[in-house]
């Protein structure tokens, strides 16, 4: 629609708002012009801020366009070209600005390249002279100036002076320098110093290590209080105190010197010398052991004071070895010397005679210093003498046996057996001989010649046959040798029995015991005997024969010897004594045991008698005192008198009956055999006597420990009871008696003497005195019954024993009483 | 004493008899001895048999004193009857013998008796012995109470 289509109204509109726009238009055209005032006021701010920026940088600034004409700089570039204001550098170049021309051309090319290239160059170092004339350093970067277009403009350049770090920077490099070769000079001292230090260490570690680890105990004590102030573990394991124990002690606290006066020795020592060394002594250990200590001490200086520096070793086992070794060497000196063969050492080459023993002395009968002077030929006989020596240089390393003579002092020759051999003696080459005397031998050896040829005379001679076996095996046996009468016995040829096996000669049954015999003689290793009888041509013959096994030296057994006596008559004659003997035994029996009872009948009878003998004795003896007493007045003297006679006849009646009592008695009564102190009988024996023997001032003298004897006690008693009361009867007048008891053990038993000084008895009575009522004195001399003695030996037989007398008249009597010592002996 | 002493003397030997009675009166002592002269009257005397019914005529003894060997009845029977008998057992018996034999010693122990004395030779060993006895058993001794 155009505009005449429209309405007025519509124009109208329109036309107010064409009015508004246009006013609208005119309000921004307002607004932007006075943006362009403010932009142009505030470009002017910006310039301004912008050059004052510059002029205070201390930077150096400028700026160039294509041409390398200057179209500014900043204040401090203008200062140092000696410009007075920098818009005076506008339109001005490099030669312009009184410039080295050198530098100037090298700021344009390098300027030119910048601009050229379009590429900034950052930190470029270069010279310059300044206003004064002085060279200078800067550091320059350029940077190319393009508009919004690209187009070239020219170059920006921001250089910054330099000299002063220069300058600084050399002096810095010049102090550097020197501080290095201070810094090379202290790390050579410092190297020195730690080699050194590294030394020192190194010493210190070893004394420390030797300190630690010396076996030997090590001890530091303080001269001033002789405390210890440090020891090792060594101390500690020898002296047996832990090290806590130590330390702060003085060794006499410790109590380690087992002699103080030890200490004093070594102390005085140190002071003297200022060292000791190998001092021995005796030391304790805690547990009270005794070692062998050997000191090393000094005295040293640690700081200000001194101190004593002990090594003390051990020296027990060595002392132990020492002794050990000394021992031993003296063994062998003593070997040597105490030796009972003869030995000698000589000098290889010289032959001088460096040492012989004892037994080498006596043997020859010269001193040692007459040896030790001699060489060993001398002791050899001139035909001798040559040998010798040849042998001598001959031997070496090899040991020799031989023969030889040697000449003793007294010049009697011997024959020696010599071995001998190498060895080192005093550091001297030498010799030892082992020499053995076998004069002797050699001797012997000729009279074993001599005997076997009497030997063998006897062997073809004896009387008994002789033959000589050889052990082939264990079953096997051969004749080796028979003698004559071998033969003869056997009847037999030699050559029927030489080299024949046993087996083939002697014949059944005697062969197998024989054999077996030859084996129990080989398997005992001794000589057996036994009867043999056995049939050879000669006849049956009985032979009582002997072997005996014959036995090399490893126990084996070679040979058997063996011999026969021919009992072949003998054992014919005790055949018959045997036959004879037997009806001989019989009739000994037969007549024993009449005797038996006889001998029974007898003892009854003697019993009884003595029994009933004595009622009518008593009746005599008791009416007879009763008359003798109560009636005498009414008696003569004759009648008295025979009063009396009937009362001492009835007294002797009684001892008479007694006696014959005991006599009677001894064999009717079984024996209780037992053990019996002999000792404890011939006690009581004596107190019974007591009285009577203290009475007649007797002695009574026991001389052996009296044994234990297997005896009947009543009987025992009874021998004593009777020999003694004998003894008392028979002494001598005016003699005081002695009694002595010996007791002697023999093989069968113990043989008691009992023994006294009386009157004794005629050596024709000896035997008869045993017999009853044997008397040798009438009553009136000496009284008795004859009964005694018959029961000592009756009593005696009973135990299997046996009495008899020694006796000299005038001296006295000796009774023997021999007893067997075992029951079952009787 | 209330009781006077009662011994019994029992024995065959007539001399053996005579010499005893006189040892008693030797020693001056008055005990009544009442004498049988072998085993059997002894026993009848104590067991109060036959004639010896009348004890105040035969009193029961106080000791007997008994010889061994007799005829018959021996001193063995005795002593084994008197120490076998309760009214009896109590008596001691004393035996006076010859016999000095072992078997004659044990015998007559192991049957009862009370002592065992030997018979000596002698008239003072008679008078000693009986004096010891009466000195022993009558004044030392303390006998048994009567049963």
């Amino acid at each position: 629609m155009n505009d005449l289509d429209k309405t007025p109204e519509q124009l109208i509109v329109e036309l107010q708002n064409l009015q508004h726009e246009h006013n609208n238009l005119k309000e921004l055209y307002d607004i932007s012009i006075a943006q362009c005032k403010a932009l142009k006021e505030n470009f002017r701010e910006q310039h301004t801020f912008f050059h004052l920026l510059i002029d205070h940088i201390p930077n150096q600034i400028f700026w160039k366009d294509t041409n390398l004409v200057y179209q500014g700089c900043n204040k401090t570039f203008a200062t140092i070209i000696g410009l007075s204001d920098p818009e005076l550098i506008v339109g001005k170049n490099d030669f312009d600005l009184n410039r080295n021309p050198i530098y100037a051309n090298e700021y344009r090319s390098i300027d030119r390249q910048v601009i050229d290239t379009g590429k900034a160059i950052f930190d470029l170092e270069e010279k310059y002279y300044n206003s004064a004339g002085d060279e200078g350093s800067i550091i320059t970067s350029k940077i190319p100036i393009v508009n919004n277009c690209n187009e070239k403009l020219g170059i920006l350049g921001i250089t910054i002076d330099i000299t002063e770090r220069r300058t600084a920077e050399r002096l810095l490099q010049q102090k550097n320098n020197e501080i290095e070769v201070q810094n090379e000079e202290y790390k050579r001292l410092n190297n020195e110093l730690s080699i050194k230090n590294d030394k020192l260490i190194k010493v210190e570690e070893k004394f420390l290590k030797a300190f630690k680890n010396s076996p030997d105990a090590i001890l530091i004590t303080s001269i001033k209080d002789g405390r210890i102030i440090d020891v090792n573990e060594s101390t500690s394991r020898i002296t047996g105190y832990p090290l806590y124990e130590i330390i702060g002690h003085s060794t006499i606290e410790l109590n380690i010197w087992r002699n103080v006066e030890d200490r004093k020795r070594y102390v005085t020592l140190l002071n003297e010398k200022e060292r000791v060394e190998n001092f021995e002594a005796d030391l304790q250990m805690k547990s009270g052991e005794i070692f062998n200590g050997l000191f090393s001490g000094e005295i040293i200086q640690l700081g200000s004071d001194k101190y004593i520096l002990n090594v003390i070793r051990d020296i027990t086992e060595r002392k132990k070895t020492e002794k050990t070794l000394q021992l031993a060497e003296e063994k062998y000196r003593f070997l040597f010397e105490r030796n009972p063969a003869s030995m000698l050492i000589y000098e290889r080459y010289s032959l001088k005679i460096l040492a012989v023993n004892r037994a080498f002395q006596v043997q020859y009968g010269y001193s040692s210093q007459d040896l030790l002077s001699m060489i060993l030929t001398d002791l050899y006989p001139v035909e001798e003498k040559e040998a010798i020596v040849e042998l001598a240089n001959r031997l070496n390393g090899q040991a020799y046996v031989g023969e030889w003579h040697h000449i003793r002092k007294d010049g009697s020759l011997i024959t020696i057996l010599v071995t001998s051999n190498d060895l080192i003696y005093m550091g001297q080459e030498a010799r030892i001989g082992v020499v053995t005397d076998i004069t002797e031998r050699k001797l012997a050896e000729q009279k074993i010649k001599v005997n076997e040829a009497q030997l063998s005379q006897i062997y073809k001679n004896v009387f008994d046959a002789i033959y000589y076996l050889g052990v082939e095996s264990n079953d096997l046996f051969r004749f080796l040798s028979v003698n004559q009468m071998f033969l003869n016995l056997t009847g037999l040829q030699i050559d029927q029995i030489e080299d024949k096996p046993v087996h083939e000669i002697i014949p059944e049954p005697s062969l197998s015991m024989v054999v077996g015999n030859y084996k129990k003689a080989i398997m005992e290793k001794q000589t057996i005997q036994w009867e043999e009888i056995s049939i050879y041509p000669a006849g049956k013959k009985v032979g009582l024969v002997t072997i005996t096994p014959l036995f090399n030296t490893d126990g084996i057994c070679t040979n058997l010897i063996g011999t026969v006596h021919d009992i072949t008559e003998r054992k014919k004659a005790e055949e018959e004594i045997q036959i004879l003997n037997q009806s001989l035994e019989e009739r000994v029996a037969e007549r024993t045991s009449q005797l038996l009872e006889v001998n029974k009948e007898l003892e009854s009878f003697s019993y009884s008698i003595s029994h009933d003998l004595r009622a009518p004795l008593r009746a005599i003896f008791g009416f007879s005192q009763i008359l003798a007493r109560r009636h005498r007045a009414a008696l003569d003297t004759e009648g008295q008198q025979y009063m009396d006679y009937i009362v001492e006849a009835s007294i002797r009646m009684e001892h008479l009956i007694n006696d014959l009592l005991n006599y009677s008695r001894l064999g009717r009564k079984s024996l209780n055999i037992r053990p019996l102190s002999l000792a404890l009988i011939v006690d009581n024996i004596y107190s019974d006597f007591k009285q009577k023997l203290e009475e007649i001032e007797a002695k009574f003298i026991i001389h052996d420990t009296l044994p234990e004897i297997f005896a009947e006690e009543s009987l025992l008693m009874q021998v004593f009871t009777n020999l003694i009361e004998n003894a008392i009867t028979y002494r001598q007048i005016n003699v005081p008696l002695i009694i002595n008891i010996h007791c002697k053990q023999t093989i069968n038993g113990y043989i008691l003497e009992i023994s006294d000084n009386g009157i004794g008895i005629a050596q024709e009575y000896w035997d008869k005195i045993f017999n009853i009522f044997q008397r040798l004195h009438s009553d009136d001399q000496y009284p008795g019954t004859g009964i005694g003695l018959a029961t000592v030996r009756k009593a005696i037989s009973l135990l299997n024993g046996k009495v008899w007398v020694e006796s000299i008249v005038g001296e006295g009597s000796k009774f023997f009483v021999n007893l067997p010592e075992h029951k079952n002996k009787i | 004493m209330d009781n006077p002493a009662q011994i019994l003397l029992v024995e065959d030997n007539n001399m053996d008899i005579v010499l005893t009675l006189d040892a008693f009166r030797e020693a001056k002592l008055k005990n009544t001895i009442n004498v049988c002269r072998n085993g059997k009257e002894a026993l009848d005397y104590l067991f109060g048999t036959d004639k010896y019914a009348d004890r105040t005529e035969f009193p029961m003894p106080n000791l007997i004193l008994l010889d061994l060997k007799m005829p018959g009845i021996d001193g063995f029977e005795v002593l084994r009857q008197v120490k076998n008998a309760d009214i009896l057992k109590r008596i001691p018996v004393i035996i006076l013998t010859s016999s000095k034999e072992e078997g004659d010693r044990a015998l007559s122990y192991d049957i009862g008796a009370n002592s065992y004395l030997l018979k000596p030779v002698s008239f003072d060993g008679f008078t000693e012995v009986v004096r010891k006895i009466d000195d022993y058993w009558f004044t030392l001794n303390i006998n048994a109470p009567a049963v």
